[in-house]
């Protein structure tokens, strides 16, 4: 055998007891991951959003009711916070954690800052947010949510935690109506404007896609609270009332989540607290522009990426049906039954295909969004949130 | 105050009649399936979520008094002098409220071997 043969034994020879897919490098990319919560189980399924299929899961996280995920810049993990307090940092590539810690006793959500250099998460017990590395998990900064009124000290708990540029951080105060601004830039992590009364009882918050205005939903006040973090110089209202119309209110069985609110074709699509309608207000300077009419009390109202339709799910009794509105004409273009109870929604990242998830039926439903067929049907126990991957390079989230 | 009295107006028998109705294993067994379809959006059973966590409300109210604040929740919230309320009243039955009750009132600390802490949401950790 010549030298140039038995190299290539020895080429084959490697292969054979190397197979493809070794490490996780080889196995897949991280870029349209889909990382979606079993929210009974303690884990997440991580799936291949290209192929729709499952690639493997991670549990032992925490307790995954209302648990919430943000990304590493290169999306290589996902940090995961639980309700039970357990901030993770799992590792996409090899599907395992690779550090985890104790943030709090009931934790609501959590943000990357804009440098990728710190995970800040939002507590609702106890009433603080906290700054960590995103390397070591190590705490860096505890920043208490407190009010002084009237002699006496309101504590909140913190939420609608987002990232903004310039390496800000801003929360709402629900128990205190308060916005606070951090800059996440500076030694001490200070927060730099603090924003009392900007309503009743603010629920959550959510910035646009540009990283400028930041936005707070209130569960007591029939507006919104709106944050221009380019100027930093006050709060003003954005009102959800439609002129001369009022809608009959609806007890509240599941609360509107802000991070799914909608920006398209210059337009915000907002859940009304409540109400069976999707409150339409431009982009620019908060201008209502109308109602569009829903079958239920809606939960998530989530934009396709290319802005042309919303699409809508619902509490209570409404809580297996999805709408799907047509952003050109503000109406509900069609409606669908993918499986019982249907917790989230999310696109793949440039839009041609929705994750939805079935919570009672133990599915996510593939969608092709422009047929609206099935695409795929994936067996995933309990699941509620999904969260791409493409997440990583989006303000707020 | 008027929904206050028609709350305890609404007191079902087995509340009035004292006995240890919350006990109940069928009864908490509705209650748990109560919670799945109207409650969970608001509360989780242990850790303190948008609403308070059952086991913080089981160690500091009676059972009657969690049937009438299921009855009522904006009454009940005015009685006790909380500056908003944010727990609608839902349309349940009579046998659905008790259950409801009971079931919020099983995760008493201790008292069924559930244990945990309620201030710190019974995380335990």
């Amino acid at each position: 055998m010549n030298r140039s043969a038995r190299s290539a034994v020895l080429i084959l020879a490697f292969f054979a007891f190397f197979p493809r897919g070794a490490t996780g490098a080889e196995k897949w990319g991280t870029g349209a991951l889909m990382v979606i919560v079993e929210r009974e189980a303690g884990g997440v399924t991580v799936v291949d959003s290209v192929r729709h299929n499952v690639l493997g899961r991670v549990a032992g996280l925490g307790v995954m009711h209302h648990a919430s995920i943000s990304f590493s810049r290169d999306a290589r993990f996902a940090f995961v916070v639980t309700r039970d307090g357990w901030l993770n940092k799992v590792d996409l590539l090899d599907l395992k954690v690779a550090n985890r810690v104790r943030v709090g006793s009931s934790t609501i959500g959590l943000t990357v800052t804009q440098d990728g250099r710190r995970v800040a998460v939002s507590n609702y017990d106890p009433t603080d947010v906290r700054i960590y590395d995103v390397e070591t998990l190590a705490e860096l900064a505890v920043i208490p949510a407190l009010r002084e009124k009237e002699g006496t000290t309101i504590p909140s708990r913190t939420v609608g935690l987002v990232n903004a540029p310039g390496n800000l951080l801003v929360f709402s105060l629900m128990d205190a109506d308060g916005i606070w601004v951090v800059d996440a830039g500076r030694p001490g992590f200070p927060v730099v404007k603090k924003f009392w009364d900007v309503g009743r009882m603010p629920f959550d918050g959510v910035l646009a896609s540009d990283g400028r205005t930041y936005v707070a939903g209130l569960f007591h006040s029939p507006w919104m609270a709106r944050l221009d973090t380019w100027k930093l110089d006050g709060v003003s209202r954005v009102s959800l009332s439609e002129p001369g119309k009022s809608y009959d209110k609806h007890p509240v069985l599941k609360i509107p989540h802000l991070k799914g609110w909608s920006e398209a074709a210059g337009m915000i699509f907002a859940p009304v607290v409540g109400e069976k309608r999707l409150a339409v207000f431009r982009a620019a300077d908060g201008t209502f522009v109308r109602s569009v009419p829903l079958a239920g009390t809606p939960v998530f109202a989530v934009a396709r990426p290319d802005g042309r339709e919303i699409w809508v799910n619902f509490s209570g009794d409404d809580a297996d049906t999805i709408q799907v509105v047509d952003a050109g004409s503000l109406s509900v273009a069609a409606t669908l039954k993918p499986g019982k109870r249907i917790f989230h929604m999310a696109f793949t990242p440039k839009g041609e295909a929705a994750y939805v998830s079935a919570n009672k039926s133990d599915q996510v439903v593939v969608y092709d969004t422009s047929s609206k067929k099935e695409l795929e049907r994936l067996s995933i126990p309990r699941p509620s949130g999904i969260f791409g991957t493409d997440r990583a390079h989006k303000f707020g989230l | 105050m008027t929904r206050l009295l028609l709350s305890i107006l609404l007191l079902p028998a087995a509340v009035l009649a004292g006995g240890t109705w919350w006990t109940d294993p069928d009864r908490i067994a509705l209650g748990e399936t109560v919670f799945d379809a109207k409650c969970m959006g608001c509360h989780h059973p242990e850790v303190k979520a948008f609403g308070p966590s059952f086991r913080w409300i089981a160690s500091r109210r009676t059972p009657a008094e969690i049937y009438a604040y299921i009855v009522s929740p904006a009454a009940l919230s005015r009685e006790r002098g909380y500056a908003s309320n944010s727990m609608p009243h839902i349309p349940l039955t009579r046998e659905e409220i008790e259950a409801a009750a009971a079931y919020v009132y099983s995760f008493r600390s201790g008292r069924d071997g559930r244990g945990g802490d309620p201030d710190n949401g019974g995380a335990g950790k």
